[in-house]
């Protein structure tokens, strides 16, 4: 469902992606690595909102060299981004309905599919709070409510469980796995815990590539008895990771 | 109906409810429970809160579909949920096969179905019944039937297509038997 | 729909229905008659068997309606306010523009002969600041960009309730100060308004809108004593020769901006 060839992206004189290949299908795939490793910028490119400067990407089938391409494609993408903006007096219901309608939701069902995606992220409770008033936690599950209000094919999280408390993380993985049954979710994040549980893949990103491929049990494999930094079996499989792809990269 | 099982709520909200159960409780059910057997009273529950809910948005029309579009996508969502738990799951029996026989009661349905169709239709293999169900009588998407179905969005369209030609071949044949005749 | 009222299912139908014995096509046909017939729904009810009836209010029983909170349907409105932003916003635009318009009115340029006040100087630049307020107000969500609608289309309909709102406003002041030239401020101020558009893709479109506002201020300024470029000051001076200029101007805009249109909805470089 997405697809990548030779990804590249360059800001000013800095590749921020290079060579970067993706062949992803339904499910649930995980995004890790260490700050400025290009993650954000791979969901950005994916998401349609920056484009690349080399290579080929393609979401959905289509490539986004022509508007209504990326039109439709936006029709069918949830982009939940690191941080959202929203205007001052709008609560959350006001916002994912506006995303509704500006995502072509038609009108009828606007209101039942604002109703489902609040419920589905339990913020039902909330929802006719101003957005100002809503916790850190509150309102990352408003982006995402807003991200999966139109049902999408391909859903790309930024860091989404940042404030999110750990019953919190729990009932969110489980969101992600259903979701995953049938459409393609990538989700970029710190906390390799959320990763172990929720996908179904992982890839580690370092200086604009793609390091590592495997499966969360793989990196627990790779994390067991292994003395690098880290909390658990899983965190140490990424360290673990990270460490021999640098090294290789050395050489 | 035990008075400690219910919670004591302002008459207003309460009426508003049991006006929407009456009526539509029972053949939501019904339908739901040919659909998702175990998850049927759960799955009617969460249907009649959101329509309650969301009964001031509802534009008037359709009462009937406009709930079964909630409860339908409900159904979707738990069978997304019943995948991840069960990998292997496979998709629940729907429907009824009872027999193709013809009993008596079954000859005087027809004038409410044409006999042809409901024989030809009892030709399919349950799979593609459900695979027909699912777009037609359900309004899914090929990409919710899929789901609904436990199987990929391919096979739903391939098995849609499949049930119609089957159809199709079915009814075209009892015709020439007629003429036949 | 009154077809299907004048057809109801046959009782034996429903009661197979009713107690699960109901074959495929018994079953679809009456599931499809059912979601459109209150009276076959409720004939059905009665046919129900003692156990399910009392599933039922069990059922019932256990829902509670503090679960499903607060009726409340989002507001229709929600998509409106979110394209235009907040409505104290315009209010206060359209008073202050009017205003600005009618106070600027009295403050006389200082080259008498060019243009009789600042307001006849300064009218076309409110719609631009107008476009740049509702962009800074209501576009400021990453998420919102990456839409179907996010792009040409919103843009669209921004500046075109911008120049709806703004057109009848400042020609209202103008024609209040008089000193003729009502609605002489219009067509320059439709080019600025499009000229922003046209760059709104290379640069976004509320720094085209500042940038474009710092031009005509420039303009302005070099028109003025003590250089009192005459060629600065024609541009700004309604005549037929500028009109006719101007008209050209906001013509090529228009043109760049439906050369461009794909750009609105293409992914762009963010900084």
């Amino acid at each position: 469902m997405i697809r990548t060839t030779d990804l590249g992206v360059t800001f000013g004189r800095t590749d921020v992606l290079r060579g970067l290949d993706l062949n992803l299908a339904a499910g649930v795939h995980g995004l890790l690595g260490p700050n400025g490793a290009g993650k954000t910028t791979l969901i950005r490119v994916l998401a349609t909102t920056l484009r690349h400067d080399r290579g080929a990407v393609e979401v959905l089938g289509r490539s986004l060299a022509r508007a209504k391409d990326t039109r439709w494609v936006r029709e069918r993408v949830g982009y939940l981004p690191q941080s959202f903006g929203y205007q001052a007096g709008f609560t959350a219901r006001d916002y994912v309905a506006y995303l509704a309608w500006l995502k072509k939701v038609p009108s009828r069902d606007i209101p039942p599919a604002v109703d489902r995606a609040l419920e589905r992220v339990d913020l039902l409770a909330q929802a006719d709070r101003k957005l100002r008033r809503l916790s850190g936690g509150m309102s990352r599950r408003v982006g995402l409510a807003q991200a999966i209000v139109n049902d999408p094919l391909v859903l790309l999280l930024d860091e989404p469980t940042a404030g999110l408390d750990p019953e919190q993380r729990v009932a969110f993985r489980e969101l992600l796995r259903e979701i995953g049954v049938d459409a393609c979710v990538v989700v970029s994040t710190h906390l390799v815990e959320d990763v172990a549980y929720a996908c179904g893949d992982v890839r580690i990103m370092s200086e604009g590539r793609i390091v590592s491929e495997s499966t969360p049990q793989e990196l627990a494999a790779l994390g067991e008895g292994s003395d690098h930094l880290g909390d658990s079996v899983i965190e140490r499989g990424y360290t673990s990771a990270l460490t021999s792809a640098r090294s290789r990269s050395a050489r | 109906m035990t008075a400690s099982c219910c919670v004591v709520l302002s008459r207003g909200d309460e009426a508003a409810l049991d006006e929407l159960w009456v009526r539509h409780a029972p053949w939501l059910l019904l339908r739901l429970r040919r659909r998702a057997p175990d998850e049927a009273g759960d799955l009617l529950q969460e249907t009649f809160l959101a329509a309650w809910r969301n009964a001031g948005s509802f534009r008037g029309g359709d009462a009937g579909g406009w709930l079964w579009r909630i409860a339908s996508r409900r159904l979707v969502d738990a069978s997304r949920r019943a995948r991840v738990r069960d990998p292997r799951r496979l998709p629940q029996p729907t429907g009824t096969d009872a027999g193709v026989t013809a009993s008596a009661e079954e000859q005087v349905l027809a004038d409410v179905l044409d006999a042809d169709l409901a024989t030809a239709l009892d030709q399919l293999s349950p799979e593609l019944r459900a695979a027909l169900r699912a777009t037609v009588v359900d309004g899914f998407s090929t990409r919710e039937a899929a789901a609904v179905l436990g199987v990929a969005e391919g096979t739903v369209k391939s098995r849609s297509s499949r049930a119609r030609a089957l159809l199709r071949h079915h009814l075209a044949s009892f015709t020439h038997s007629v003429e036949d005749a | 729909m009154t077809q299907q009222d004048r057809w109801h299912a046959d009782t034996v139908a429903l009661r197979q229905y009713a107690t699960g014995t109901a074959t495929d096509a018994v079953g679809w046909s009456v599931e499809t008659h059912l979601t459109g017939c209150i009276v076959c729904r409720a004939r059905l009810a009665h046919l129900f068997t003692d156990a399910d009836r009392s599933e039922l209010s069990r059922l019932r029983c256990e829902l509670s309606v503090a679960d499903g909170l607060a009726q409340s349907p989002a507001s229709p409105r929600a998509a409106l306010r979110g394209v235009l932003g907040p409505w104290w916003a315009w209010i206060g635009l359209v008073v202050t523009a009017f205003t600005a318009v009618t106070l600027l009115g009295v403050v006389p340029t200082p080259q008498s002969g060019l243009l009789t006040s600042w307001a006849h100087v300064l009218a076309p630049l409110v719609p631009l600041g107008m476009v740049a307020v509702v962009y800074a107000l209501a576009d400021r969500d990453p998420a919102a960009a990456v839409t179907p609608r996010g792009g040409l289309e919103l843009a669209l309909i921004r500046t075109a309730a911008v120049l709806v709102v703004t057109g009848p406003t400042v020609t209202a002041g103008m024609v209040t100060i008089g000193g003729g030239g009502g609605a002489a401020w219009l067509l320059p101020g439709l080019a600025l308004c499009a000229g922003a558009l046209a760059l709104g893709p290379s640069v976004g479109i509320e720094r085209a809108c500042v940038g474009l506002t710092a031009l005509w201020l420039a303009v302005v300024a070099v028109a003025s004593p003590p250089s009192g470029l005459a060629s600065a000051a024609a541009v700004i001076q309604p005549s037929g020769v500028t009109n006719a200029l101007w008209a050209g101007a906001l013509f090529a805009a228009i043109v760049v901006v439906a050369a461009q249109r794909e750009r609105f909805d293409l992914p762009g470089r963010l900084s």
